[in-house]
């Protein structure tokens, strides 16, 4: 598997910031690795490094140490030979708010040598052109980020970086985003989303990377990241109140729901069927309830701290289909 | 891409409000300066006229009534202070207070030393600007964000630095031309109305474009100083702050109780780069035994003395700003 099967690599990744006097570490020993093509989801709860990673990859902020490459080139030493390829919003969109998005746009086509007839495809592409005259402060939420992500389809990126996409967006919003990346991805690019919303993620992703305190917790696919583990069991019995006393007896906390009763947590069903068997309790049904990325999320990020040890899948995840469009080139 | 670099950073400095803000402030700066100083400068009309010859009148029967009294009041202490210098020239010039007439109803001003003087007066209204435009020009983009945006898209920092200072330079030549050409012409045109000589000699057109071409150099330069001061404080009120703090602190504070600081003070410099020189007074001390004695010394800064020090200092502040651009984390 070599480098160039990823669309960005980091080793050892390493961010700190002086704050009130001390050193205050945003990255630590950051190994994330993006497969070329797809959609990646970069996960973690606010402030876990997610921006700080971004930011240091686009060479917005230098590393205390550390190797990072996009497309195989050193970064941020090679970006000026890369950054043609890359494509990215981080955080808000910033652009100057009394200049039209058409202004906006241009100016940046200007600068990077894009024809100014690219800035109407852009802006068709991501339904604004009804509004490219008017000024940007005017523009709801939703229309600075897709002002945006027209930005960086100026250059018909193999890589988008989306940094908390969806922040402010109402529910269509984000629908809106959400295609937009998976058609991105589906054209062969390669988008890395970071988000602390999993639902989004969860459902565009497919690769997943989750840091807690600027440590990788967990990477892989999203069905290798949420592994076969059972997040509870449903249990369908003749007399769930006494079948809810039997268990608690031995040990097992279950809950009533309307159709039964529910054990949370990774237990083993043959244990459950044989503390009821033993009080002649029969299950008519018992079916796992898988965890979804959310639960894993919550679970890895809600103890991460530095220096805790990486659980879940920590393989890379590995790259798609070398007829990706970045692989090709 | 340095080329569409600099062409967007070109097009986005035109396009900022307050640059555009600055420019028309400007321009009705430039004419209301032509304007005030022609007030000024004018012959007496209407009934200004009659208000200074009954000025003259009051004056003269006064002169009459207490006149002799006055001259010897004043050839009293003229010799007081003879006795006291031990000097019997010293004039008080007490056979000169009678009133005159050219007194109240001064002559006009010839054209070329009132487009001198406007042209001189303009100069520094144009300086201002030009800081304020060159620190917005970097500093809002770096406030807003905007610059973070711009990196992403042209990583290489020295490329986005020389555009945006390549940029501000450039767009304050013609602004800065206009400006001066409004309060030249605003200037003439006055003097024309008001039926006075507009003759100007060859040798003071030549004068005035030496005196417009180094001002123009300095507006320059002061859009380059607004914008590296724009890049270290990042903030446009900041440097404001920061200019008005030194002028407050070193030009009227400082220079005037510290003397050796005077041939450093920028102003001094500035103005003897435009002026084509500028004296200074220093106190120098003697002492002796009868005491210490101080005298004031005059001073002169050559215009080539002013401009290599504001040159050298406009340089060094590049040199810094660059420095913090490439090393700085971007937010």
């Amino acid at each position: 598997m070599g480098a160039s099967d990823y669309a960005v690599v980091t080793r050892e990744l390493r961010k700190t910031y002086r704050a009130r006097g001390r050193r205050q570490v945003a990255v630590e020993s950051l190994d994330l690795r993006v497969p070329v093509g797809g959609v990646h989801g970069f996960l973690g709860p606010n402030g876990s490094g997610k921006t700080t990673t971004i930011r240091m990859l686009l060479g917005l902020v230098a590393a205390d140490s550390g190797r990072m490459r996009i497309f195989g080139e050193t970064v941020p030493q090679e970006l000026p030979s890369v950054i043609g390829r890359v494509g990215a919003i981080v955080e808000a969109p910033k652009f100057f708010p009394s200049f039209s998005g058409r202004l906006n746009l241009e100016l940046i086509a200007d600068a990077i040598g894009v024809p100014r007839s690219t800035v109407t495809r852009v802006l068709e592409q991501t339904g604004l052109l009804d509004r490219a005259k008017d000024r940007y402060r005017s523009y709801s939420l939703g229309m600075k980020q897709r002002l945006a992500i027209a930005a960086t389809l100026l250059r018909q990126p193999d890589l988008l970086i989306f940094d908390e996409p969806t922040n402010g967006l109402d529910p269509a919003g984000i629908h809106e985003i959400r295609q937009t990346m998976r058609r991105l991805a589906d054209e062969g690019r390669t988008v890395l989303v970071s988000s602390h919303i999993l639902g989004e993620v969860e459902q565009i992703a497919d690769t997943v990377s989750i840091i807690g305190r600027g440590r990788l917790l967990a990477t892989g696919t999203v069905a290798e990241v949420i592994g076969e583990r059972t997040a509870a069991v449903h249990l369908v019995v003749p007399n769930p109140a006494l079948a809810l006393s039997v268990l608690a007896a031995a040990g097992v906390t279950a809950t009533l729901d309307a159709t039964g009763l529910r054990v949370d947590g990774e237990i083993d069903p043959g244990r459950i069927t044989w503390i009821l068997g033993q009080q002649n309790i029969w299950l008519r049904e018992l079916s796992p309830i898988r965890a979804g990325l959310e639960s894993v999320f919550l679970e890895l990020t809600s103890g991460a701290t530095l220096g805790a040890a990486p659980s879940a899948a920590t393989a890379p995840p590995k790259p798609r289909s070398s007829t990706a469009r970045g692989a090709s080139r | 891409m340095r080329g569409h670099l600099l062409r967007a950073e070109l097009r986005r400095f035109r396009s900022r409000r307050l640059v555009v803000v600055a420019l028309l402030v400007a321009l009705a700066g430039g004419a209301f300066t032509a304007w005030t100083m022609y007030q000024s400068v004018r012959p007496l009309t209407g009934e200004s006229l009659v208000q200074a010859q009954a000025a003259y009148d009051s004056e003269v029967t006064r002169w009459e009534a207490t006149g002799d009294a006055q001259i010897a009041d004043c050839e009293e202490q003229q010799q007081a202070m003879r006795d006291e210098l031990d000097d019997p020239t010293a004039d008080y010039g007490c056979d000169q207070m009678e009133p005159q007439l050219r007194w109240f109803f001064p002559e006009a001003v010839p054209l070329e030393d009132s487009l001198a003087q406007v042209l001189g007066t303009v100069a520094y209204l144009l300086l201002f600007v030009a800081l304020l435009a060159g620190a917005t020009g970097t500093a809002a983009d770096l406030s807003s964000g905007g610059t973070s945006t711009w990196l992403t898209f042209e990583p290489r920092r020295g490329r986005v630095f020389t555009s945006k200072l390549s940029a501000i330079g450039l767009s304050l030549i013609a602004p800065s031309l206009l400006v001066a050409g409004v309060a030249l012409g605003s200037m003439y045109l006055l003097y024309r109305n008001g039926s006075l000589s507009t003759a100007v000699s060859q040798a003071a057109w030549i004068e005035l474009a030496w005196v417009g071409g180094r001002t123009l150099g300095l507006v320059i330069v002061a859009g380059l100083m607004g914008a590296a001061l724009g890049f270290l404080l990042r903030h446009t009120g900041a440097v404001l702050g920061a200019f008005i703090g030194y002028f407050i602190l070193v030009e009227a504070v400082l220079v005037n109780v510290w003397d050796p600081v005077k041939p450093w003070a920028v102003l001094v410099n500035v103005r003897a780069w435009l002026e084509g020189g500028a004296s200074y007074f220093t106190r120098v001390c003697t002492s002796d035994a009868t005491g210490t004695t101080c005298e004031g010394v005059g001073k002169t800064l050559s215009a080539m003395q002013g401009g290599i020090y504001v040159g050298s200092i406009t340089i060094v502040t590049i040199a810094l700003a660059a420095l913090v651009f490439r090393r700085r984390d971007i937010a």
